[in-house]
């Protein structure tokens, strides 16, 4: 079991450092295409694609890391007024609520990925990619995030939610 | 009709609220509100198939990129030491004047909204460098925390702006154009905080003591300046300036932005691997973040439509024999009282599908509307008693901080802010003359 944990443990670690990868490659790949079309050389064709795919793909490397650290934005400034015993009900509804939510979701996005794969669908951009990789990307993260909130709901820890934004 | 549209609105909008004050974290609070919605409304698991497609489609799309990019450039930025730089540079050239580390706060951090992108960012450094030498040197509270979180705020409006960028492509507004537009409000709230500071010093000369400062010669103002800051002018042209020349997209213009503070960092010999893992790492959680809240809210404006809640709202809204101006001022007290208790991105995502089809009919420009909304959510950062800066502000603001005092000292500058929505709506081109530049 011990093992187990450890290598999801290192899942979820190591998809974080693949999402900054993706991040920084992001960076890279823009500036190399602008060059070379300023250059009149022919850029990469496949820059955009990657690139807007990478955004999904970071998401879902990002995403179960942020339910362990409890770094999904909530507002929870009504929840924390409430006696100890309550607050701690309501982090465990609401923990398990999440986690049906996104395990319904990753369930359905898995159906989506394989109907997709089976019938040999492709995403026609600016180059052309599997059909099923949207879809199989928002299943993985989101059934990584319903087994991180499974794991705070059993184990006991809630999660701490942050209140922050952009800008 | 499964149901009237007022009735469809409630279900939607009452749940999402009522699941974010439970505490659900707002992306799944979106996600959760959306499975009901499409059951409902766009027939059962083919909705929710539905619903997928659509949460995959939302993320992958290139007028998001530069919100990381942002990101990464912000990040960059702090962890490499250069906003130190910029900030001992500035130090120098202000010299013994009365009040400076107030103007310092204002200008220094008017200067970091032009090279990060993150409010949160930007008034957590401010803060963090600032308090301790304003306690030390007797300044009253207000004068310590009041400029440090209007002007931390200035980074949503003055580009780079991720909440500019999320808010363009959400609303399918130019991003460019919207990012280019804040630009001239952003300096002008500038020259508006200045102007507050000036004001309560002359009113209370004691809350801002005047002290020694050994001055720096001439030279070495200009030695640092032109060391120190003047660089930075090529971050500033990559992100803006390749914009407003048209030689660039934001996206481009964004990975620009980026390499050049990697550059820069590099030639300052300040360039480690620990921190661009920081601020790689620090910019992925940040995205991940706001990325998931869009993935979950991407199918709650089709719901609105499909249920007839949006046509409905709409009708109801501009039945009202009101002028397009009173209906303007409704819509901001909407998203100043929803800053009361929510996060921006959450708000736009809540009243963008409604807001952005009301204003196109009102006949206000987009743009012009874009930098309004981005100055009340700005605004929302700092009032009671949820705004988010309040509580940045009382993690590192002196000792002893209460959430009234940091209200109090943020009255003045949310003032500010409120004053140009007025000149805004008075001369709209304040904000549309650089995209007109622009062409």
């Amino acid at each position: 079991m011990a093992v187990i944990r450890r290598a999801y443990d290192g899942v979820i670690f190591a998809l974080v450092w693949v999402g900054c990868a993706m991040l920084a490659s992001v960076s890279l790949l823009i500036v190399v295409d602008v060059v070379m079309r300023n250059v009149g050389q022919s850029p990469f064709a496949g820059t955009s694609a990657l690139v807007e795919y990478a955004m999904l793909a970071a998401t879902a490397c990002g995403a179960p890391w942020l339910v362990r650290r409890g770094g999904h934005v909530a507002v929870d400034g009504l929840v924390k007024r409430l006696p100890p015993a309550a607050y701690g009900l309501m982090v465990r509804a609401t923990t398990a609520f999440c986690a049906g939510v996104a395990g319904v979701l990753a369930w359905r996005a898995a159906v989506l990925a394989l109907q997709a794969a089976e019938r040999g669908q492709v995403d026609i951009r600016s180059i052309t990619l599997p059909g099923y990789l949207a879809y199989a990307l928002v299943a993985v993260g989101l059934g990584l995030c319903a087994t991180e909130f499974l794991r705070l709901l059993f184990s006991g820890g809630p999660p701490k939610a942050q209140h922050g934004s952009a800008g | 009709m499964l149901m009237a549209w007022w009735e469809a609105a409630a279900l939607m909008i009452g749940a999402i609220m009522a699941l974010m004050a439970l505490g659900v974290p707002v992306a799944f609070a979106f996600l959760g509100v959306n499975i009901v919605g499409v059951i409902i409304f766009m027939g059962g698991m083919a909705g929710v198939d539905q619903l997928v497609d659509n949460a995959s489609g939302a993320l992958t799309t290139f007028t998001l990129v530069p919100v990381p990019l942002f990101m990464i450039m912000g990040e960059l930025f702090f962890h490499t030491g250069l906003a130190m730089r910029v900030f001992d540079a500035l130090d120098k050239g202000m010299g013994g004047l009365k009040g400076r580390l107030s103007y310092m706060t204002v200008g220094g951090g008017t200067l970091f909204a032009t090279l990060s992108g993150s409010s949160l960012a930007n008034t957590a450094m401010l803060g963090s460098l600032m308090v301790p030498d304003m306690t030390k040197r007797g300044y009253k509270k207000h004068m310590i925390m009041g400029p440090i979180l209007a002007t931390g705020g200035l980074a949503m409006i003055i580009p780079p702006s991720t909440l500019a960028v999320l808010l363009g492509s959400l609303a399918r507004i130019d991003v460019g154009a919207l990012l280019i537009a804040g630009l001239v409000p952003g300096l002008i709230l500038a020259c508006l905080y200045i102007a507050v500071i000036r004001i309560q010093i002359a009113r209370d000369p004691d809350a801002a003591p005047g002290y020694a400062k050994e001055r720096a010669s001439a030279s070495e103002i200009a030695r640092a300046l032109l060391v120190n800051v003047a660089p930075m002018g090529l971050v500033v042209f990559c992100v803006i300036g390749l914009i407003l020349l048209g030689w660039a997209t934001p996206t481009e213009s964004a990975a620009f932005g980026v390499v050049s503070v990697v550059v820069l960092a590099a030639l300052y010999r300040s360039l480690t691997f620990a921190a661009i893992a920081k601020a790689l790492k620090g910019s992925l959680a940040v995205t991940a973040m706001m990325f998931l809240i869009i993935l979950g809210s991407s199918t709650f404006s089709q719901i609105l439509a499909f249920s007839g809640a949006t046509q409905g709202l709409l009708a109801w809204a501009t039945d009202f024999e009101i002028s397009r101006y009173a209906m303007l001022l409704a819509l901001l007290v909407i998203l100043i009282v929803l800053g009361m208790f929510m996060d921006q991105l959450s708000m736009m995502m809540l009243t963008l599908p409604i807001f952005i089809p009301l204003i196109t009919q009102l006949g206000f420009d987009p743009i012009w509307f874009g930098v309004v909304m981005l100055l009340a959510l700005e605004l929302s950062l700092s009032t009671p008693p949820f705004g988010m800066l309040l509580f940045v502000m009382m993690g590192v603001g002196p000792p002893g901080t209460t959430l009234g005092q940091v209200a109090a000292a943020a009255a003045p500058y949310i003032a500010c802010s409120l004053l140009l929505i007025g000149l805004l709506t008075l001369f709209p081109q304040i904000a549309l003359f650089l995209p007109g530049l622009a062409g």
